[in-house]
């Protein structure tokens, strides 16, 4: 069998139109069965997207996300041998998917659950602890450019959605009605040991990470958010960094 | 890592949501399988827990996306997650498909079927020794769940038995897969056990199925979402008093049941097993 059997099966699952593949079978009256096929395929990476995103799940219902995640998978189905972490560009996705313009929120929240997922996956590795910094003078702590445990993700959402994205994936949800006004909001989320973790930034602690993520030092962090956010206070962050344990535990002498 | 020293007698599929259960379940001969792409992350609390089940029972790793019937040579980097799973979690058996499931590089997340010609045949065996010799060893090759002929096709039985020949390869008797195909697209299961090499068979799955939705009894789907039916058992027990026991595994995808439920259906494997003599791993 050519190639050809191949691609046209291929195509056949893609659109779920299994004319495409009849002519290889060797009973034509067996096509309506392909259905087996471009349904399992179909629903494999729909689940594998409910799965990763369920806040998304759950605030727009089943019924809603299938067909959305079914237009995401048509549109990039997955290029690696594995559904876990599939579907890293939904969020964007989301934004321009039109059924869902009436909840401009939505991609945020998707950040969110993608940002929980990665974070899940991550590297095992031990964040810096304050321990480590104790011994060391203050010119060189202020030295080190310690950059951000693997597992961490940075957010700048633009609709303040984290409470609400907590509240679900914690499941102490209640159904309420809730007013959002569009308006920035820094997220951290990250996975120090066992269990992945989130928090709600300032500017000037977004600034800070931020640099702390591009390898800047701890001393040129600081000063990079005090000149942009004067109320910025650097031994609090650094403090809420090293507790948090969002700073990597390489690269320490 | 400390590895149990019992064989695998009688198993179940893993699921996240039985980590716990796993962990603490004991019994003779009890062993886990995976499939290796649930475990492809870089680190995480998935690989945490099965790195402390593995130290209590013998794993197995039953891939699903390797695409060996496909066109294209296996994935560099799906051989390489492969390898490196087997590296840290030294599986008792491993084993893929007799399907395709990816073009270029778009998986579909599916076991499709592969045309049964010389061709397919020839390409197949190629796929097969490429994984075969990047594992550095034995694979099993399961037969396949058949919903539809393909224009051309040639004999299963025979397929698979011309793939042990060539390439070496083990096979993993899918029992569900035999039953639901003889029923949807119609072969003799007697003449099908007759032709396959009884000593390749190096594992024995047992799975529940459930008729379409659509076209009813006509049509049995291999959703591994229902308990092992009846006359599933009854084959279960014609191919062990055929072939001897072997490594037989419950595997349960959908509708999840509670773990114990599983256990109670895994029992029932080890029964009848035990009834016909000791389980050992076939010397292919």
């Amino acid at each position: 069998m050519s190639r050809q059997f191949y691609d046209d099966f291929a195509d056949a699952l893609r659109s779920g139109d299994h004319e495409a593949a009849r002519p290889y079978l060797e009973r034509p009256g067996h096509a309506a069965r392909l259905a087996v096929y471009c349904n399992n395929v179909a629903s494999s990476a729909i689940e594998a997207l409910r799965a990763a995103y369920p806040v998304v799940n759950a605030l727009t219902g089943a019924r809603f996300f299938s067909p959305m995640a079914k237009a995401f998978w048509q549109s990039g189905p997955p290029r690696t041998r594995s559904l876990t972490g599939y579907g890293s560009g939904f969020a964007d996705f989301v934004d321009g998917y039109q059924p869902a313009r009436t909840l401009p929120y939505l991609a945020d929240i998707a950040r969110l659950d993608r940002a929980w997922l990665e974070a899940h996956l991550a590297a095992d590795a031990s964040p810096c602890r304050p321990g480590q910094m104790a011994q060391l003078p203050p010119d060189r702590i202020a030295a080190l450019n310690p950059g951000l445990h693997p597992s961490a993700r940075l957010l700048c959402l633009a609709w303040p959605v984290h409470g609400i994205w907590q509240r679900h994936r914690s499941g102490r949800s209640e159904a309420r009605r809730v007013t959002l006004a569009p308006k920035a909001q820094g997220v951290l989320v990250w996975r120090p040991f066992g269990d992945v973790r989130s928090v709600v930034l300032d500017p000037g602690s977004v600034r800070f990470i931020a640099s702390l993520d591009e390898g800047q030092s701890l001393a040129e962090a600081s000063e990079d958010a005090l000149i942009q956010h004067a109320g910025f206070d650097p031994a609090r962050a650094f403090e809420a960094a090293l507790t948090g344990g969002y700073l990597s535990g390489d690269a320490l002498p | 890592m400390a590895l149990p020293d019992t064989s695998p007698v009688a198993g179940i599929s893993l699921k996240p949501e039985h980590f716990r259960s796993a962990l603490e379940a004991r019994a003779d001969g009890l062993w886990f399988e995976i499939h290796p792409e649930n475990y492809v992350s870089e680190g995480g609390p998935r690989l945490r827990w099965l790195d402390a089940i593995r130290e209590v029972h013998p794993l197995s790793l039953h891939g699903v996306a390797m695409s060996l019937g496909g066109p294209d040579r296996p994935d560099p980097h799906h051989l390489a997650n492969w390898s490196r799973l087997v590296d840290r979690y030294e599986p008792v058996l491993i084993s893929e498909h007799l399907a395709w499931s990816a073009l270029g590089d778009v998986w579909f997340p599916d076991l499709l079927p592969v045309p049964m010609t010389q061709t397919a045949l020839d390409i197949f065996c190629r796929n097969v020794d490429i994984m075969q010799t990047a594992l550095g060893r034995q694979i099993l090759i399961e037969n396949p769940a058949r919903y539809v002929r393909l224009e051309g096709d040639g004999d299963e039985a025979d397929f698979l038995a011309e793939t042990v020949r060539r390439t070496g390869c083990g096979l993993l008797l899918d029992v569900n897969n035999l039953y639901l195909g003889a029923q949807n697209i119609g072969f003799d299961v007697q003449d099908w056990l007759r032709r396959i090499p009884a000593d390749a068979v190096g594992e024995i799955h047992l799975a529940g199925h459930e008729a379409d939705t659509g076209l009813g009894e006509h049509l049995l789907i291999d959703t591994h979402g229902a308990p092992v039916a009846k006359p599933v058992w009854r084959l279960f027990e014609t191919v062990i008093a055929l072939i001897g026991p072997r490594p037989t595994l419950i595997e349960r995808d959908t509708h999840l049941p509670a773990f114990g439920q599983l256990m109670a259906e895994r029992e029932q494997a080890a029964r009848r097993l035990a009834s016909l003599g000791t389980t050992t791993v076939a010397h292919v």
